[in-house]
């Protein structure tokens, strides 16, 4: 019997196993498709790719749904190769030079450094695909960007629709708000002959689709916002804790504490509440995680920590995925410590928000997770990142934990339940499924 | 059995490297061995490395000779101050040249001090036994640096079957392979 499933082909570099932020999305988006009755095909990057150059996590492969075929094509990577043995005597012998002159080389397929020339590879791979079992829609995940190129090579080729889903932004640096490459660029002319002739495009906030919509304007009405949001089955317990009564507060932060994170602010500010507050009495702070980006904790980090110790303040060192859970079953409040970026929303908002637990927002008030929280009933942003502010958001928040009613608790956790991943994707993929049809009709 | 890693180095390793360099590898078990161009870190606890092997100029407990300076005799040697001069002529007129090639002959003179360094290193490991015994019982050799690329690259033709590897996320793969027993790769 013929399949009439519509088919997927789902072009993304990093997939199950390789570990990274980006792979949860792909691997929600791919199992979504399968549940609401698409045929998925993936074409991704073999798994020595991830052996070798991003580290596996074994488990995730487990969780691709079993309907979902995985063709892996190989990626090769000679810059970062690091085996001594396999480097040429030319490069052994010139490595800067080789280094530059294999960049430039790369990129004269696509421009990209690194992954230009996967670019035959995946478009070849994506024309078999097709060949065998004739695809009705291709959806290509970045970065990396040069995913686009599969999903442009059956367009032109072949019509079949496709979708650009961006995790990040190609010419927008997220950070800063900056361009990062020249508008007659070639990154920007491959852009601009993409976002064209696509059926879709997907961003990850409102801010990055608005720089989008604002460079594009004539196809701002194919751009959409499809949220990360969390997976259910990997998000502490939500059950309702009630409120503290009879015991101090216990406030908590799992994730790296980058460079970027106001640390000495919230610190003080910390001081400041739990000198103002009965509420906080005994109160502590708990910062679970990596204090910069290497196994060894920095100094400075741990020193700014360390002189609030008698307040409360503690560091509890890394969580494994493991411990995750039993770290969320301490805290009472969450403290969601980020960085300044207008357009980077951070996956750990969505976990903090899966919890009903209440919030304290210490970041920029212009952070794009501000707009995520936006309607939480348990949500304390600062008014801006002075010690003075956390202090009065932290109060506030310390209040909430002790006297919010069953309702509003309930209404938190509703309101977070909206994020999960799934409920982000399923308008689109409808919308997606509709047009499919009509097509085949 | 420990593992034996033997780490190659033509720059000043310092103190802290030797307190995380165990944790990175993933292997708080293993045997450090150091080829290094220049000397330990002063304060270098004994116990973190097994041998600490000084391969450059002013290695080996042989400090180069610092010669002392000569008493002014009112005139200066004229090849000393030709080529004084053309420094400093150079500098200026280097100075005045666009930034792209400013960057660029940056990046060649540092090239050709890696690339001068890299064949010095190798000389001296070939030269020095202490340098090839240590090599010689190693399971991994790592070339922490530039300099230290083309000594790593020689020493791996020398012998195929050990593994050298540039950087310590590269080691830890090999050192998490070499866990994985014969038959389950």
């Amino acid at each position: 019997m013929t399949d009439r499933r519509p088919h997927l082909l789902y072009v993304a570099w990093g997939f199950p196993p390789c570990r990274g932020g980006g792979v949860y999305r792909a691997l929600a988006t791919t199992n979504r498709f399968a549940a609401l009755g698409w045929k998925v095909t993936v074409l991704t990057a073999e798994r020595e790719t991830f052996q070798r150059f991003t580290g596996v996590d074994p488990t995730l492969e487990a969780r691709i749904d079993p309907s979902v075929e995985v063709v892996r094509v190989p990626f090769e990577w000679p810059v970062l190769e690091a085996d001594l043995r396999k480097w040429s005597r030319t490069r052994a012998s010139n490595p800067k030079l080789w280094s530059k002159w294999r960049t430039r080389q790369d990129q004269i397929p696509f421009p990209e450094t690194g992954y230009g020339p996967w670019r035959s590879v995946v478009e070849q791979a994506a024309e078999r695909i097709h060949a065998a079992d004739p695809v009705d829609l291709t959806l290509a995940t970045a970065n990396p960007h040069v995913t686009f190129t599969a999903a442009y090579r059956l367009h032109k080729k072949h019509g079949v629709p496709y979708v650009m889903d961006y995790r990040d932004a190609w010419l927008l640096d997220v950070f800063t708000g900056d361009r990062l490459h020249e508008p007659n660029s070639r990154a920007a002319r491959w852009e601009r002959k993409l976002v064209e002739s696509a059926h879709e495009v997907w961003f990850v906030n409102d801010p990055i689709k608005g720089w989008h919509e604002r460079l594009y304007p004539a196809q701002a009405g194919r751009m959409h916002t499809v949220a990360n949001g969390f997976d259910a089955d990997l998000v502490p317990d939500t059950h309702d804790r009630g409120a503290v009564t009879d015991r101090p507060l216990v406030f908590g932060y799992v994730g790296t504490v980058s460079t970027k994170v106001p640390l000495a602010e919230f610190v003080e500010g910390w001081a400041l509440a739990t000198s103002r507050s009965e509420e906080l009495a005994g109160a502590r702070a708990k910062i679970h995680g990596y204090l910069g980006f290497y196994a060894q904790p920095r100094a400075d980090m741990l020193d700014t920590i360390n002189t609030a110790a008698e307040a409360g303040v503690s560091y509890e060192g890394p969580v494994g995925k493991g411990e995750i859970a039993t770290a969320y079953d301490d805290f009472d409040v969450q403290l969601l410590m980020l960085g300044k970026g207008r357009c980077v929303t951070s996956g750990k908002v969505f976990e903090y928000l899966a919890t009903g637990l209440p919030i304290v927002s210490v970041h920029d008030p212009e952070n794009a997770a501000s707009d995520v929280l936006r309607g939480h009933p348990l949500w304390f942003p600062v008014s801006e990142v002075t010690p003075e502010a956390i202090a009065a958001a932290l109060i506030e928040a310390a209040h909430a934990a002790r006297t919010a009613d069953e309702d509003i608790r309930a209404k938190a956790r509703e309101f977070g339940a909206s994020y999960r991943r799934d409920l982000q994707l399923d308008p689109r993929i409808e919308r997606l499924a509709a047009a499919v049809k009509g097509a085949r009709a | 059995m420990s593992t034996t890693v033997v780490l190659l180095s033509t720059r000043r390793l310092p103190p802290a490297f030797f307190d995380t360099v165990r944790e990175d590898l993933g292997d708080p078990e293993v045997t450090l061995a150091v080829i290094s161009w220049v000397a330990a870190p002063a304060d270098l606890d004994a116990g973190k490395v097994s041998t600490f092997t000084i391969i450059g100029p002013r290695g080996a407990g042989e400090p180069e000779a610092v010669a002392p300076r000569p008493e002014p005799t009112g005139t200066t040697p004229p090849a000393a101050t030709v080529a004084g001069r053309n420094r400093g002529a150079r500098k200026v007129a280097e100075g005045m040249l666009p930034k792209a090639i400013k960057t660029g002959l940056k990046f060649l003179r540092s090239h050709r001090a890696d690339k001068e360094l890299g064949k010095a290193f190798w000389d001296r490991v070939l030269s020095h036994r202490d340098a090839l015994s240590t090599i010689g019982t190693a399971d991994v050799v790592i070339a922490l640096d530039a300099g230290a690329i083309w000594a790593g690259w020689n020493l791996g033709r020398r012998k195929a079957s050990t593994p050298v590897v540039l950087g310590i996320p590269a080691a830890r793969r090999e050192l998490d392979m070499l866990k994985v027993p014969a038959g389950h790769g």
